[in-house]
């Protein structure tokens, strides 16, 4: 009898368990569009309208912002910011409390509002990242500066959102280097010039008396070196951008090439021809104590650093042909990573220590591209009839490059211009500049 | 080789007849057999239909809401990968497949210092979710799939 009743309590206990066992699922997709986002423009008042006109010329320094944000976040190709056209609710209205369904209604995913103040000289920007769908805030932060500095502002703002969003830093508050060139392409005069991320606050920083190649920024801080002829000899140049204090790092024999900070700021590392042959040098910037890297008959150039300081990598056309290897910093442990056709150069290692990018020539065409650091999963990203030298976002996600367009025999049709793709290769874009422009590097985070 | 010869027809021959006496046997044989196999196909198409019934949806049911929730979760791809791309949510949901309650298994980790990558994946499956609502639920079984555990699985796509 105990038996059965034993056996009639283990039928009900497993009925039990089957009745209510929990239905898994495995959800190993998703849609890898835009985010559709909402930047509402920043409320302004009447009387910080009447200052801004004041101090800046700007009528609405609060909508200026808010487009400052929408057009970084669209360039980024992650987000698609919604026509303000369809905006249903007041800015001022919606900074203290939106209505979500509103928002929900225009598709919007997320929402960006905010207010400007500007008083006494000082402008105070506060700003809300807000989940439409979640109904709920994600984020407020307020920032105070100089009036002058309300697209740095916009910058930041751009930069949180993108974090919050996407996991990963932004890029929005960055500057670029590079050389302007102007003239027929025979004489053209070149200049080193920087302007923010987005094309704009361009400054140029010498007159173009003499020549200049290969700006590249130190990782640490706001200082370039750079390359320039003095008396048709090659100088390398260190430039502080904040001061505009300039100092002469040393003249170096022969061809010298492309200058590049180690990522700790402390070395610049480079290629020169000593006794006819090039090999790779590093200079310490404190002692100033000149190291050689590679020894071999062949070219060696275009060295960058690992973000870790550990590894270098550079072209060299010791197998017979230009291409990539990878060295210990010692310059012990040489290896060939690149085994494609054609030729390959300018290696640069990305910030996230993943992937180098390089430019490669194959059958007459121009290519920029990505290779995992031991050379596999090649990636072609884009193709052109000249392109080279790629300097990647401090963030690793995007690369910025320029690319020539050809000309006829008296030079006519020639144009130099600076484009940047992201890893996914879909999303490429002409980056606007006054003048045509070439080597382009890519800064640091301002702001961290 | 004569000999040879005559024992080979010899033993078709009576293979032949062997299987003649033998027919009648067989096809009863097979029917027997075919009825018990059917009755075994019967048995385990009905086992499977009350596992279904309790603990799973139809592959097709399946597909229809993984097909559904693919669209509306918008990956956060500046994820750099790690073991942490894994978000568990247990729904609680109404029959017309409106979302009663939502619960983030790992909540927890939601607001730990250090995790601000994983809060990022988990508010991007909140917003998933909450796009997707009502859910495409079976139109039947309510019972069987009124609470269910969605792990968002962002691995594979991150590039493990």
């Amino acid at each position: 009898m105990v038996r059965i009743i034993n056996f009639v309590f283990i039928i009900f206990f497993l009925s039990l368990v089957k009745a209510y066992s929990l239905i898994e699922i495995d959800i190993t997709r998703g849609n890898l569009d835009p985010l559709p986002i909402a930047v509402s423009p920043l409320f302004q008042d009447d009387n910080s309208k009447k200052n801004s006109i004041n101090e800046l010329k700007i009528e609405n320094i609060g909508s200026e912002i808010s487009f400052v944000v929408e057009n970084n976040l669209k360039t980024s190709g992650l987000f698609n910011p919604l026509s303000k056209e369809a905006f249903l609710q007041k800015p001022d209205i919606a900074h203290l409390k939106p209505r979500f369904e509103d928002w929900a209604l225009i598709k919007a995913q997320a929402l960006i509002t905010g207010k400007v103040t500007l008083e006494n000289k000082k402008l105070k920007v506060e700003f809300r990242l807000w989940d439409i769908l979640a109904g709920r805030e994600m984020m407020a932060l307020a920032f105070t500066t100089v009036p002058t500095n309300w697209r740095r502002v916009g910058h930041i703002i751009s930069d949180k959102v993108y974090e919050r969003l996407t996991g990963e830093k932004g890029y929005f508050d960055t500057r670029i280097i590079y050389v302007s060139e102007e003239g027929a392409k025979t004489a053209r005069v070149k200049k080193l010039a920087i302007m923010d991320q987005d094309g704009f606050n361009t400054k140029y920083l010498t007159l173009g008396n003499e020549l200049v190649l290969t700006p590249r920024f130190n990782p640490t801080s706001q200082m370039v070196t750079y390359l320039s002829y003095f008396k048709n000899l090659p100088r390398v140049y260190l430039l502080d951008i904040e001061t505009g204090t300039q100092e002469v790092v040393g003249d170096f024999p022969g061809m010298t090439f492309a200058p590049r900070f180690s990522p700790d700021g402390k070395k610049i590392i480079m290629s020169f021809a000593k006794d006819g042959n090039s090999d790779i040098y590093t200079m310490d910037l404190e002692n100033r104590i000149v190291e050689r890297i590679t020894n071999h008959p062949s070219i060696d150039t275009s060295p960058s650093y690992s973000p870790d300081n550990q590894f270098i990598t550079f072209n060299s056309d010791r197998s017979g042909f230009q291409q990539i290897y990878v060295m210990k910093s010692d310059g012990s442990n040489v290896k060939r990573i690149s085994f494609g056709k054609g030729l390959y150069g300018t290696p640069v290692w990305s910030p996230r220590g993943d992937l180098i990018a390089f430019t490669k020539l194959h059958k007459g065409k121009f290519y920029i591209g990505v290779m995992r650091t031991d050379g596999s999963g090649e990636r072609l990203l884009t193709e052109n009839y000249y392109q080279e030298a790629p300097s990647w976002s401090p963030n690793g996600r995007v690369l910025i490059f320029y690319r020539e367009t050809k000309s006829n025999d008296k030079g006519e049709g020639f144009s130099a211009k600076l484009w940047s793709i992201d890893l996914t290769g879909y999303n490429e874009r002409q980056v606007q500049t006054e003048t045509d422009a070439s080597d382009p590097s890519w800064s640091s985070l301002l702001s961290n | 080789m004569d000999e040879k010869k005559v024992k080979q027809v010899s033993e078709f021959e009576k293979k032949e007849k062997l299987d003649l006496n033998e027919i009648a046997a067989l096809i009863d044989k097979k029917k027997e057999n075919l009825a018990e196999t059917k009755k075994e196909v019967d048995k385990i198409s009905q086992s499977t239909d009350e596992t279904m019934d309790y603990s799973k949806l139809t592959l097709s049911e399946e597909d229809a809401l993984k097909a559904q929730i693919f669209t509306c979760w918008s990956v956060p791809i500046g994820l750099p990968f790690s073991e942490d791309l894994l978000v568990r949510v247990k729904l609680q949901l109404k029959p017309d497949g409106t979302i009663e309650k939502l619960e983030m298994l790992d909540h927890v980790k939601m607001n730990t210092p250090g995790k601000e990558k994983f809060r990022t994946l988990a508010d991007s499956v909140r917003r998933a979710i909450q796009l997707c609502n009502p859910l495409k639920v079976p139109t039947s079984g309510y019972e069987r799939w009124k609470n269910m555990i969605l792990n968002f699985d962002a691995r594979d796509m991150l590039g493990g």
